[in-house]
């Protein structure tokens, strides 16, 4: 396992171990949702970045990420791609950390697998990130 | 009643919990549809809270593993130590809710949010009284046929015999089931 995967497998307990944090507390606030699909990037001289699927508000998408997404499609929206809403995956969304701190291209940047924190099964790529982070393929 | 809107369901990987006979059943979503009968936001997040504090009354030489359609279906790529590490990795959440009393199902094709096609992960082999008693309090919605899984959970139970899989180490007291790998059911559609 190389230290991509192993930093997604770690952020992966580390969502199991939020949720049950909070049952403990019961400080009167929501109770998080298990996010599906957690996943981690890097790039040369870059440390590693954690993220999951989750909402998107265009204003808080970095360039160039958020012109490529402009390319295929509505952020919040489904692609011309594929069915799922452009921004919300947890790859496009760990990208976006790296961006608002490093200067880089989409194809600079490298993802671990993409995992369900519950069970850490693995799941394909969307053809929405295969099309914007040539890494991917 | 506040329901999960359809964008949030895609991106989220929900326990729900429901009530059909005596079965107490738990499901997880990953990204699937919810039953209109519990899609209550409310209502979730309260199962959340009772289903933590609730203790684990099985033992788990008392918990059914269907350990044949993992391998085949789940896990089907996988072969030798990788397949027992991902079914270990797998189990846990699963098992841990058998233990309190719950058919434990998992959403079988991950990669089609619009496939409702559920499987049973882990169960209780005897689902005694005095542990129909202890959910009974949760207040578990209800689903309005009764007994729609009685089947499919009859031969699910029929199927049992002991655990010789020494490479599922924690879970090697748990029984294991041999069900046919094609058994899966469209629980959103069954509850509707």
């Amino acid at each position: 396992m190389n230290k991509l995967d192993r930093k997604a497998v770690q952020y992966c307990r580390e969502i199991c171990n939020r949720q049950v944090l909070q049952l403990r507390k019961r400080n009167g606030k929501e109770i998080w949702d298990f996010p599906a699909i957690a996943v981690a990037c890097n790039a040369k001289n870059t440390p590693i970045y954690v993220d999951h699927s989750r909402g998107v508000r265009e204003q808080h998408v970095y360039d160039p990420l958020k012109s490529e997404l402009k390319r295929i499609g509505n952020i919040g929206e489904s692609s011309r791609i594929c069915s799922y809403i452009l921004g919300r995956c947890a790859e496009q969304h760990a990208a976006n950390k790296l961006l608002k701190k490093h200067k880089k291209e989409l194809n600079d940047i490298y993802f671990s697998k993409a995992y369900r924190p519950k069970t850490l099964q693995v799941f394909d790529y969307c053809d929405n990130c295969l099309y914007l982070f040539s890494n991917l393929k | 009643m506040r329901k999960f809107r359809e964008e949030y369901l895609r991106t989220r990987d929900i326990d729900w919990f429901i009530k059909n006979g005596k079965y107490h059943i738990h499901a997880t979503s990953i990204r699937g549809d919810l039953p209109d009968i519990i899609n209550d936001r409310e209502y979730i997040m309260a199962m959340y809270k009772k289903v933590y504090d609730l203790h684990e009354i099985y033992q788990p030489e008392e918990i059914a593993i269907n350990l044949d359609f993992i391998k085949r279906t789940i896990f089907k790529d996988l072969q030798g130590i990788e397949l027992y590490t991902a079914i270990r990795n797998y189990l846990p959440w699963f098992v841990n809710m058998a233990r309190k009393g719950f058919i434990s199902f998992d959403r079988t094709n991950i990669e089609d949010f619009k496939d409702n096609e559920y499987h049973i992960v882990a169960f209780p082999i005897d689902i005694t009284s005095q542990n129909l008693r202890l959910l009974s309090d949760m207040a578990i919605k209800q689903t309005k046929k009764d007994n729609i899984l009685y089947d499919y959970i009859i031969s699910h139970k029929n199927n049992i015999s002991e655990n010789q899989e020494t490479l599922l180490k924690e879970f090697n007291k748990c029984k294991i089931c041999h069900c046919d790998n094609k058994r899966t059911l469209n629980l959103i559609s069954i509850f509707q």
